[in-house]
């Protein structure tokens, strides 16, 4: 059984003194804000060549999601703990392979 | 001796990109830049500007330009600006006192005499790209 990979990508925080990201995420329908559930996502990597930040949500540690459309959010954090306003979008995660295939048969003329 | 050039300032609100708040604080994500600008002195040769912290009590920035304004980049927490203008006096530089956007009798907000500053917040990341 293969998952897909479900990333998300985002310009980073102009700011100079961020020193990381936070990743809120609640079921689509639900609030989103500061006291939803999140992931710190450290001092993520840029990609050099999109100069955006990229996370692989499905490889995060601690991510409590099954199935179902989320809400997610991400903020910057600087050094004094300060975070900035939540950048949003809606992420359908299926995390779930399709049945296989039946039996095989195989047919000897 | 000191020069007694008076430096006046100016907020340019045409590429304003805060927003106003009624105590004439300028909120801006930290890391972007706004233009600083004031009114040109007779004779002044290049002015020098600072950005100051009033609860940290540092200059947080310094720079000089011959233009009359300058492109600040917002530091987090208050940003105080301020300009004095330079001249060379017998071969020697002399700049008057250092001008502050605090001060109203000085400073300027869309044309009326206010004190001012800058707040800088933490910038938000930029939209979400989801690949699923």
């Amino acid at each position: 059984m293969l998952i897909k990979e479900v990333t998300i990508k985002f310009p980073p925080s102009a700011s100079p003194d961020v020193v990381g990201y936070k990743l809120y995420y609640v079921p689509q329908g639900q609030t989103l804000d500061y006291n939803s559930p999140f992931i710190d996502l450290g001092d993520p990597a840029i990609d050099a060549a999109s100069g955006k930040v990229e996370v692989a949500i499905n490889e995060l540690p601690n991510f409590q999601a099954a199935d179902n459309v989320f809400s997610i959010g991400v903020t910057a954090v600087d050094d004094a703990g300060n975070e900035s306003e939540m950048s949003t979008a809606d992420v359908t995660l299926d995390f779930t392979a399709p049945d296989a295939p039946g039996p095989l048969e195989i047919v000897v003329n | 001796m000191k020069n007694t050039l008076i430096a006046l300032l100016a907020f340019a609100f045409t590429i304003a990109i805060g927003d106003h708040v009624p105590w004439e604080t300028f909120w801006y994500a930290s890391g972007t830049q706004f233009p600083f600008a004031w009114d040109s002195v007779d004779g002044a040769t290049k002015y020098k500007w600072e950005n100051y912290s009033p609860v940290k009590k540092v200059v947080m920035a310094r720079g000089e330009t011959q233009q009359n304004q300058a492109i600040v980049t917002v530091l987090t927490g208050h940003n105080v600006l301020s300009v004095c203008a330079c001249a060379d006096i017998e071969g020697e530089e002399q700049c008057s006192e250092l001008s502050f956007s605090t001060d109203e009798t000085v400073a300027t907000v869309d044309t009326q005499a206010k004190g001012w500053w800058v707040f800088g917040v933490i910038g938000a990341p930029g939209p979400i790209e989801p690949n699923t």
